[in-house]
């Protein structure tokens, strides 16, 4: 096999080999490293490349194979973390050259339950600046670019997770989610990509945006990457303040690909706003492949959908400001122009407007939950476009521009504002690039999601497509 | 602060200078207060929300070692 069919190789499929003694960690990091060589100039990924040190993990993890150690679930499986994960000893920018020199003592709660199950770190990944955009672009450190056009944008904000993961770099990437951050570079860039419910994977050790937004969670080639990804990070962390002490099943073994009788919603509303005909066509087969499976699709309303913008935009707005407050004040100067007046933007809210936002969210949730009573997961388009040339400041649906920003997200905030689960999966092409479907699941049903998404992969082969670069 | 219409740009301004934003640079205040415009209209939304006696998403929690 070689170094480059290595590396599409899923990580699932790479622990069993290095347990098996198929292949050696070492020679898996070395083929990635070279994949990373050769890609890197096009992509942009990385902020920190791998070095050495993931060499050295490598001989390490080798040794504890050789010796007939005990395994971790990932043992050997090469994992990109976006430069907000604070791992130690390795800088931690958050896209920002005000951060360039910060350098964190400890592990964060991602990195510590990453390297106990077995897997090699291999660098940080390229955001946008702060996590705070959707498109991926970097004014510090350069744009991150789509493995399937690098003329295109990956999406945002874990851009470089999304670029890294879909052409081989990683096998599996981390990213967050505060308004959609995981799930629409997945998208764009053809990945699956979980965001967990709120509380379910820990924040420590993360660099945040907004206190009660931010959602840490795995992008990979598979849906079934995702589930082994998340049973290693998810689980209560006391070091979390949001993190919540709910029992964390077998996300793996939960996956049995039936999902006969499953109850499937699909909000009209997610169709009286700006979606590409074709994106609506692929997600349209998508449901009616899941149909073909079993599962009961039927049409739902969820009118509360068209205010989660205005809703989470206010929340997000007020929060990110009160995090940046001090340094957006004496060191604005130094921010990504686009990016600082996001930040400033929110120094304008009250806190009577805020704390009606946190009302206008509790009706929203409560709305949710009554929703849920009579289905089992929501689906519908992840991005509503295919992606963007890099450098758009407006999407095109159909034929009419419409602002990127809101267009891209608008499927996406819903669940950063509820807190519950949700999948983006590839589920067809468009011009050559990626499309979307979202599944999204009640409250620590990652598990139900993550079966709907793994059978939908077992009967199509979207996911196994490779980018061309 | 903001209704319906937005902020006025007298407001913003005061709002500006109380908040500590350095006002000096007259062609970036437009800009932001463009962006401010873009803000207040998400938050004249929530304002029309009818949201009855619902109170905010948000916890306190007097215990400090965890649920």
């Amino acid at each position: 096999m070689s170094g480059a069919d290595l590396c599409f190789l899923t990580a699932a499929e790479l622990a069993r080999r290095v347990a098996a003694k198929d292949v050696s960690p070492v020679e898996v990091v070395r083929a990635h490293l070279e994949r990373i060589e050769a890609t890197e100039p096009a992509l942009n990924s990385f902020i920190t490349r791998p070095g050495e040190e993931a060499m050295e993990a490598a001989r390490q993890s080798e040794a504890a194979v050789t010796s007939g150690r005990r395994l971790g679930p990932l043992h050997g499986v090469p994992v990109g973390l976006k430069d907000l994960y604070h791992v130690a000893g390795t800088p931690n920018t958050s896209g920002s050259r005000i951060y360039h020199d910060f350098v964190p003592a400890c592990d964060g709660a991602a990195a510590a339950r990453l390297k106990e199950a077995g897997a090699i770190l291999m660098g940080k990944l390229n955001l946008h600046q702060f996590a705070f955009g959707i498109t991926g672009r970097n004014s510090d450190y350069g744009d991150t670019r789509n493995p399937w056009d690098p003329a295109r944008m990956t999406g945002g904000s874990s851009g470089g997770s999304g670029s890294a993961a879909a052409a081989g770099q990683c096998a599996i990437a981390l990213g967050t989610d505060t308004g959609g951050s995981i799930r629409v570079p997945s998208a764009l860039c053809g990945l699956s990509g979980l965001k967990p419910t709120y509380g379910r994977v820990s924040r420590r050790g993360l660099s945040p945006l907004s206190w009660s937004l931010d959602h840490p969670g795995p992008m990979a080639r598979s849906v079934e990457d995702c589930a082994l990804a998340l049973g290693v990070l998810a689980g209560y962390d006391p070091g979390d303040p949001a993190s919540a002490n709910e029992p964390t099943p077998d996300y793996s073994a939960a996956l049995t690909g039936d999902v006969r009788g499953l109850r499937i919603g699909v909000p009209r509303e997610y169709f009286e706003v700006p979606l590409d005909a074709a994106v609506r066509e692929a997600v349209t087969e998508g449901l009616d492949t899941l149909r073909g499976l079993g599962a009961e699709v039927k049409e739902v309303s969820w009118p509360m959908f068209h205010h989660a913008r205005a809703i989470s935009t206010t929340i997000l707005s007020a929060e990110a400001s009160a995090l940046h407050r001090e340094m957006i004040l004496s060191r604005g100067d130094e921010y990504d122009p686009s990016v600082r007046w996001r930040f400033e933007m929110g120094l304008f809210i009250s806190g009577a407007d805020y704390l009606r936002a946190l009302r206008g969210r509790t009706a929203f949730t409560e709305k949710t939950r009554e929703l849920f009573e009579d289905v089992d997961l929501l689906a519908g388009p992840m991005a509503p476009v295919v992606a963007p040339l890099i450098e758009a400041e407006e999407a095109e649906v159909n034929g009419a521009a419409v602002g990127l920003i809101p267009t891209l997200s608008q499927y996406t905030r819903p669940f950063n504002l509820n807190g519950y689960p949700a999948l983006t999966i590839p589920c067809g092409f468009s011009q050559g690039l990626p499309i979307g479907l979202q599944l999204a699941a009640r409250p620590f049903e990652e598990a139900v999601a993550l079966n709907a998404g793994h059978a939908y992969q077992q009967a199509t082969g979207w996911h196994t497509r490779r980018p061309p670069l | 602060m903001a209704d319906a219409e937005g902020m006025s740009k007298e407001v913003f301004l005061r709002m500006a200078a109380l908040q500590g934003v350095d006002t000096s640079d007259a062609a970036r205040m437009e800009q932001l207060y463009e962006h401010v415009q873009d803000v207040m209209g998400a938050v004249a939304q929530v304002r029309k929300l009818d949201l009855g006696d619902t109170e905010p998403a948000n916890v306190f929690s007097p215990r400090l070692d965890g649920p």
